[in-house]
């Protein structure tokens, strides 16, 4: 008979990763665990964090973190050497009582590529998926989250472009429903020229729960020829659901493009109608329209068994 | 023609917000005939389309209208569709992120549930709309695109014979689907019509041009004005109201 942790290990360890560590309750379960020998600079310290150190111009991924359990506090570290490319894909599923952080820091050299998704899922109570980085010239982020179930969470980030040229694109997408809350806190700071960084939002909020996006971008001065994107597109499913978008710009440099964007609407009333004159129930389509607005993060994903997951986790959304 | 009674509407009486619109409309269509509906403009020829959909913003306040013998506005919309009858929309509405083919099979796949059938997977369905595409020539690659983002008005009409030809209804309701049509689309749509015309199967063709009675040759004509059906006849009626227009009918001058 298998554990709970050994069950969802068994469910969550994503197939296409190349080695998965696997933490329950903050501590490294070696036994759950696969193919983390084989991965060079991978390391994990007795008090739970794992860290990554990749030399020049060495690829590793898809890496995947899973942590399991409640009252675990992680801090896992990437450091990628001039050209170094990595993916790391991050399951945090709670289902303990207690609070529950976990964060990545990561420093990107010069010309080096960090690709990481994250999801949230579970019934955990409360918790925050951080994430830092401080990006060199030239090196470019991805960095992805999904907070789709849980009962109160928080994504902070952190992402300073501090050198010529480096690139980040930065998405999340939330979504609450009953009494939950979840909220983005993006601070994405341009300290050097000719850097460009997107920041792509989403949230559903149905039933009484409370989505948040706080996202600032700072651009400081010489940093010429920045270009800093930021949307947020938001649907309130119900009439007690609430949604506080709030973007801001702090520019101290003249020669920069910058743009944000902040939408909260109501799923399609029209589309809702013509579905169902074409036979989809209510519900059917209101979750065809919910997953056609989830569409654009969820095939931003690449194919695997990550992807399947987020498209299962949205499937009961609506 | 004699066929069983398909869709039978009595006395009906509607409401677009406050404003009576129908105000005891009378029609019955039998299996295996076409009725064509004209009239002037605002006589009620959408409202009827939409209260027989299902749109919510009509209120039936009398009369009664039975689809198959059932109480059709006690169906819910989607009940309405999978028992058979389908409204063809003048403005066909554009669902970005939700994929034509997706769409359309995932609607198939609806109806087939409801009639007991087993869900037709990837590769039919897919053997299946290539076939439908063609015949109402319609490009591939429409079939991979948004639901009707960015499509012409033709190719949104298509889209929307495309659907009634997947869906094979036993009542199909055309709203206006020759308005902004060009002469070839209008053709190809026509003959989506005619090749699901059969001894069970019924239409009613809502339009404001005896045009398109060229292509889809009715049995019966009526003419709808201030919310009732003031006159009925063959399609050589639709001829008359080409070259006399409506005024000799309803007693209004222009």
């Amino acid at each position: 008979m298998s554990t709970p942790a050994e069950e969802l290990a068994a469910r969550l360890a994503p197939a296409e990763a190349v080695a998965v560590w696997v933490f329950e309750g903050g501590t490294f379960r070696s036994d759950l665990s696969r193919g983390t020998g084989s991965v060079p600079g991978a390391s994990v310290s007795g008090d739970g964090n794992w860290s990554i150190a990749l030399e020049a111009g060495r690829k590793a991924g898809p890496l995947a973190l899973l942590e399991l359990g409640g009252s675990g506090a992680a801090n896992h570290v990437v450091e990628l050497a001039d050209g170094a490319e990595l993916e790391i894909l991050h399951l945090v599923a709670s289902d303990g009582a207690s609070k529950v952080e976990s964060g990545i820091r990561a420093h990107l050299a010069r010309g080096s590529q960090f690709t990481h998704s994250s999801v949230v899922l579970g019934g955990g109570q409360e918790g925050s998926v951080g994430f830092q980085a401080r990006l060199e010239r030239d090196s470019r982020l991805t960095t992805r989250r999904f907070l789709l179930q849980g009962k109160s969470w928080e994504a902070p980030i952190s992402v300073d472009l501090a050198g010529p040229g480096a690139d980040a694109v930065i998405s999340g997408l939330v979504a609450v429903d009953g009494d939950r809350t979840a909220s983005v806190d993006a601070q994405v700071r341009h300290s050097a020229p000719q850097a460009t960084s997107r920041q792509v939002f989403q949230a559903l909020a149905g039933g009484g729960s409370k989505a948040a996006f706080v996202g600032k971008v700072v651009v400081d001065p010489g940093a010429k020829g920045t270009n800093a994107r930021q949307s947020s597109r938001n649907i309130l499913l119900s009439r007690d659901a609430s949604i506080d978008s709030r973007p801001q710009l702090e520019i101290r440099e003249d020669d920069v493009k910058c743009s944000h964007g902040s939408t909260t609407g109501r799923l399609d009333e029209n589309a809702l109608r013509f579905l169902r004159a074409r036979g989809f129930s209510p519900e059917g389509a209101r979750s065809l329209l919910v997953r056609a607005f989830a569409g654009e993060q969820v095939e931003s994903l690449p194919d695997g068994s990550f992807r399947e997951l987020v498209e299962s986790l949205l499937e009961g959304l609506g | 023609m004699g066929g069983e009674i398909l869709l039978e509407i009595e006395g009906l009486r509607a409401k677009a917000g406050e404003v009576e619109i129908l105000k005891g409309l009378d029609l019955v269509v039998r299996r295996g005939e076409v009725h064509a509906i004209m009239g002037p403009n605002g006589s009620g020829k959408s409202t009827l389309s939409q209260v027989i959909a299902g749109h919510p913003g009509y209120e039936v306040t009398g009369g009664k209208a039975a689809f198959k013998g059932k109480d059709l506005v006690e169906m819910a919309p989607e009940i309405r569709a999978r028992e058979g009858a389908f409204v063809a929309y003048q403005y066909p509405v554009e669902i970005p992120g939700v994929a034509n083919n997706y769409f359309l099979r995932a609607c198939l796949n609806e109806h087939r549930k409801h009639k007991g059938l087993p869900e037709l997977e990837g590769g039919p369905f897919l053997k299946l709309l290539k076939e439908k595409m063609k015949a109402v020539r319609m490009d591939p690659a429409l079939a991979g695109r948004s639901l009707n983002e960015g499509f012409s008005g033709g190719q949104k009409k298509r889209n929307e014979i495309l659907q009634m030809l997947l869906l094979e209804p036993d009542l199909a309701f055309l709203d206006e689907t020759d308005s902004g049509l060009d002469i070839d689309a209008l053709r190809d749509c026509a003959e989506g019509v005619n090749s699901l015309r059969s001894p069970e199967r019924s239409f009613v063709v809502v339009t404001h041009y005896q045009r398109l009675l060229d292509h889809i040759v009715p049995d019966f004509v009526h003419v709808l004005y201030k919310g009732r059906i003031v006159k009925s006849g063959g399609k050589e009626l639709a001829l008359e109201l080409e070259s006399r227009g409506y005024e000799w009918i309803t007693g209004e001058s222009k």
